[in-house]
C-alpha cells in the first residue's frame, strides 16, 4: 500500500479544523483534512445559538468573557459576509431564581467596558418576570453561510479533504505519525505519514486522544436540542433571560428564523464518561461512543423537547408575539469538567507532543478560532 | 412517471392514524414518492404550521428501514404561507438543514418557489448553497416563464417542475417548445387523473411527466388514485419501473 505524506494532518473539519487546516495550508504546508462526515460541520459548528460573544453571557466566568471580547474585533471583520448586525439583542435578568442580580450584571459590563442600558419592552416582552431588561450589542453569526464559505476556501486553498473517513490506527516511528484512515460503509482503507497531526474532534476528542497514546481531557457531554422558529414579531429581536434555568433566543445567522435553547431543556441527556455514552446509539450499528454521529439527521433522535421549550419562552414574552416552529437541530455538546462551577467556556488548546507533533483543540467559543495559530508545528 | 403522495392536509382534517394508513398503504403498493412542505397544511392557524412533516417524520421514526424519497418545498417562514418569492441563502442553508432533520435520510429533494430567478448574484447562490447536498432540485415557478426568463440555466437541467392539473394545456404547449424539462403534475382529485387534458399530456409527453401527485385523504380515494395513475402509465414507454399497477391493492 502506497504512503502518502502530508506536512500536517488535521482531524475533524468543524470549524476550528477547518481553520486550522486553512492557516497552515496558506503557510505552504500541504494539509489533509479528514472528517467522519460525508456533509461536515454539521455538528456542534453548525448546531449553536451562532452568538458572537461579547463576554454578556458569563458573569459568572471573567476569564471566559475577557476572551470572547478579545477575539471578537477581528472575528467580525473575517466573517462580515455572514454576521447578522440588525438586531436588537435584549438581556434581561429574572426576578426570582437569578444567580445574577441587576446590579452585579451593571458592575460586570461596567467592569468588561460593554454596553448595557436598562429599557422596557412591554409590546414584545412579559416584564412580570424581570427584574430588569438591558438593550446590549451582540451579533450573530450565520454559520451554515460559514460553513458553506469555508468549504469552498479549503478547495481553492489546495487542502486535500477526506470526508466521510475516519482514522483507525496511529503508530509513530520517532519522526512520523503513521495514520490508518478508513472510509465507510466500504472499508476502503488508506495510510498516510505526517510529522503534525491536530484533534479538533470535539466530541470525540478523547477517542483520538487515546488512539495516538495521550492522556484523556476530563470533559461531560450532552445531547442538545435547539429549537429553530419564526416570529414575525420578533424577527430583529434576541433575548437572553439571565442568569439561571432560562430561555435564550437569537437570529439564526442571516436565515431570519430564530433558534431557541433552554437551559432546563436544551440538555436531553447526560454523559459524563470521557466519550459520549448515549442510549440512542444502541439503535445504530454506524453511531458509538468512539464515533458520534450527526444526531439532528437521526432517525433515532430522543422525542423533542420543542413544546416544553416554546412553553417556557412564551411565558417572557407578551400575549401578541406568535411562534412558528420549523423544527430542531441536535447535537452532542462537550464541555471542560473544570468550568462546570463558573459556567465558562475557556478555550484549551494543547501540545502533547512536538516530535512528531500532536496538539488538541477544544473549545466551545467560535470566536477563538485564533488561538489555534499558537501550535508550533515541525517544518 | 411515477405517483407522488401529497400531504398537504395532513395536520388538518388528514389526523395522524389516516396519514399512517395512507402511509402504508401506498408504500405497500409500491409507491416511493412523496411530495411535502414545512408549511403544509396549508391553513392560517399557527397550531397547524409544520403538522404535515411532524406526522411524516413519526411514520419515519415508527418505520425506520422504510425508504422512501422524499420531495419537500421550503421557503414559507409562518403559518398560511406560501412560499416567498424572494429568499437568501442563508434561509435556503438553513431549511434544509431543518428537513434533514425531520425527514431524515429519506430527504430526496427540495422544491422551492419562484425564488431569487432573474437575479444574477442570487442564482449562483442557489447553486452554491445546493452543492454537495445530494439533493434534487425542484421549483413551483411555471415551465414556460423559467424559460422566458432564461432561469432555466439556473435550475438546470435536472430541475423538475411542479404544475397544477388546471394549467396543463399550457404545460404543454410549453413541453412541446422546450426539449428537455420535466414536471411533476399536481392532481387536486382523483378526477383531474382522468381529465381529458392531462390524459392528452400524459400522451404525447410520457417521458417528460416525472410524477404525478395525488392528494388522497382516505384510503379509499388513495386506491381510487392509483387505479386511475394506472391507467395514465399506460401511455408511458419509458416505464422504469417506478410505475404502479392499476390492479392490484395488497
Amino acid at each position: 500500500m502506497t504512503i502518502e505524506r502530508f506536512d500536517l494532518v488535521v482531524l475533524g473539519a468543524g470549524f476550528f479544523g477547518a481553520y486550522t487546516a486553512l492557516h497552515f495550508r496558506r503557510k505552504g504546508m500541504r494539509v489533509l483534512l479528514v472528517d467522519r462526515e460525508s456533509r461536515p460541520w454539521s455538528k456542534a459548528s453548525s448546531v449553536n445559538q451562532a452568538r458572537v460573544h461579547t463576554g454578556y453571557h458569563y458573569p459568572r466566568s471573567i476569564k471566559t468573557a475577557r476572551m470572547a471580547n478579545e477575539n471578537r474585533d477581528r472575528f467580525l471583520s473575517d466573517h462580515a459576509y455572514a454576521i447578522n448586525r440588525q438586531f436588537q439583542k435584549f438581556y434581561a435578568i429574572e426576578k426570582r431564581n437569578s444567580l445574577t442580580n441587576a446590579s452585579q450584571f451593571e458592575r460586570f459590563c461596567n467592569k468588561l467596558d460593554i454596553p448595557a442600558i436598562e429599557t422596557r419592552r412591554p409590546d414584545l416582552f412579559n416584564h412580570d418576570w424581570f427584574e430588569a431588561l438591558y438593550v446590549t450589542e451582540e451579533y450573530s453569526f450565520d454559520p451554515l453561510l460559514i460553513r458553506q464559505t469555508y468549504l469552498a476556501m479549503l478547495e481553492e486553498a489546495g487542502v486535500e479533504t477526506r470526508y466521510g473517513w475516519r482514522p483507525t490506527q496511529a503508530d509513530c516511528d520517532g519522526k512520523n505519525w503513521i495514520i490508518t484512515v478508513q472510509r465507510e460503509p466500504d472499508t476502503e482503507l488508506s495510510t498516510v505519514q505526517t510529522a503534525n497531526v491536530i484533534n479538533a474532534t470535539y466530541a470525540n476528542l478523547n477517542t483520538l486522544n487515546r488512539m495516538f497514546g495521550f492522556d484523556e481531557i476530563p470533559v461531560t457531554h450532552e445531547l442538545t436540542e435547539m429549537v429553530i422558529l419564526h416570529s414575525e414579531e420578533l424577527a430583529d429581536i434576541g433575548l437572553t433571560i439571565m442568569d439561571g434555568p432560562f430561555v435564550s433566543i437569537m437570529p439564526y445567522g442571516r436565515s431570519g428564523l430564530l433558534s431557541l435553547s433552554s437551559v432546563l431543556y436544551t440538555p436531553k441527556a447526560f454523559s459524563s464518561k470521557p466519550d459520549p455514552h448515549f442510549e440512542c446509539q444502541t439503535h445504530r450499528h454506524d453511531c458509538s461512543p468512539q464515533s458520534v454521529r450527526i444526531c439532528t439527521d437521526c432517525r433515532y433522535k430522543p422525542p423533542s423537547n420543542a413544546t416544553k421549550m416554546l412553553k417556557q419562552l412564551q411565558n417572557y414574552l407578551s400575549k401578541d408575539v406568535e411562534l412558528n416552529k420549523h423544527g430542531s437541530l441536535l447535537t452532542v455538546k462537550t464541555k471542560l469538567k473544570s468550568s462546570m462551577r463558573d459556567d465558562g467556556r475557556p478555550t484549551d488548546i494543547r501540545t502533547y507532543s512536538t516530535t512528531p507533533f500532536f496538539g488538541c483543540v477544544f473549545s466551545g467559543k467560535i470566536n477563538s478560532i485564533y488561538e489555534i495559530e499558537g501550535f508550533q508545528l515541525n517544518e | 412517471m411515477r405517483p407522488f403522495l401529497s400531504t398537504i392536509g395532513w395536520g388538518a382534517g388528514i389526523d395522524r392514524r389516516i396519514a399512517f394508513d395512507l402511509l402504508d398503504r401506498f408504500v405497500s403498493r409500491g409507491g416511493t414518492y412523496i411530495r411535502t412542505a414545512t408549511h403544509y397544511p396549508s391553513v392560517d392557524q399557527t397550531s397547524a404550521f409544520g403538522k404535515s412533516n411532524e406526522h411524516l417524520q413519526a411514520w419515519l421514526q415508527a418505520n425506520p428501514h422504510s425508504k422512501p424519497k422524499i420531495l419537500c418545498e421550503i421557503g414559507a417562514m409562518g403559518h398560511g404561507a406560501k412560499s416567498p418569492v424572494e429568499i437568501s441563502s442563508a434561509t435556503l442553508l438553513t431549511m434544509v438543514e431543518l428537513a434533514r432533520g425531520q425527514l431524515f435520510g429519506a430527504l430526496w429533494g427540495i422544491s422551492i418557489a419562484q425564488l431569487l430567478v432573474g437575479h444574477e448574484s442570487t442564482e449562483s447562490a442557489i447553486m452554491r448553497a445546493l452543492k454537495g447536498q445530494g439533493l434534487r432540485l425542484a421549483t413551483t415557478t411555471t415551465v414556460g416563464n423559467a424559460e422566458d426568463e432564461g432561469s432555466s440555466s439556473v435550475f438546470g437541467d435536472d430541475c423538475l417542475f411542479h404544475v397544477d392539473a388546471s394549467n396543463i394545456a399550457s404545460v404543454a404547449t410549453d413541453l412541446y417548445a422546450m426539449s428537455n424539462k420535466s414536471v411533476i403534475i399536481e392532481a387536486n382529485s382523483a378526477s383531474d387523473l382522468h381529465d381529458s387534458k392531462v390524459m392528452d399530456v400524459c400522451d404525447r409527453f410520457p417521458e417528460r411527466i416525472f410524477g404525478v401527485c395525488i392528494r388522497p385523504t382516505s384510503l379509499d380515494s388513495l386506491d381510487r388514485a392509483l387505479t386511475q395513475f394506472g391507467q395514465l402509465t399506460s401511455y408511458d414507454k419509458s416505464n422504469d419501473g417506478h410505475s404502479l399497477g392499476g390492479g392490484s391493492v395488497a
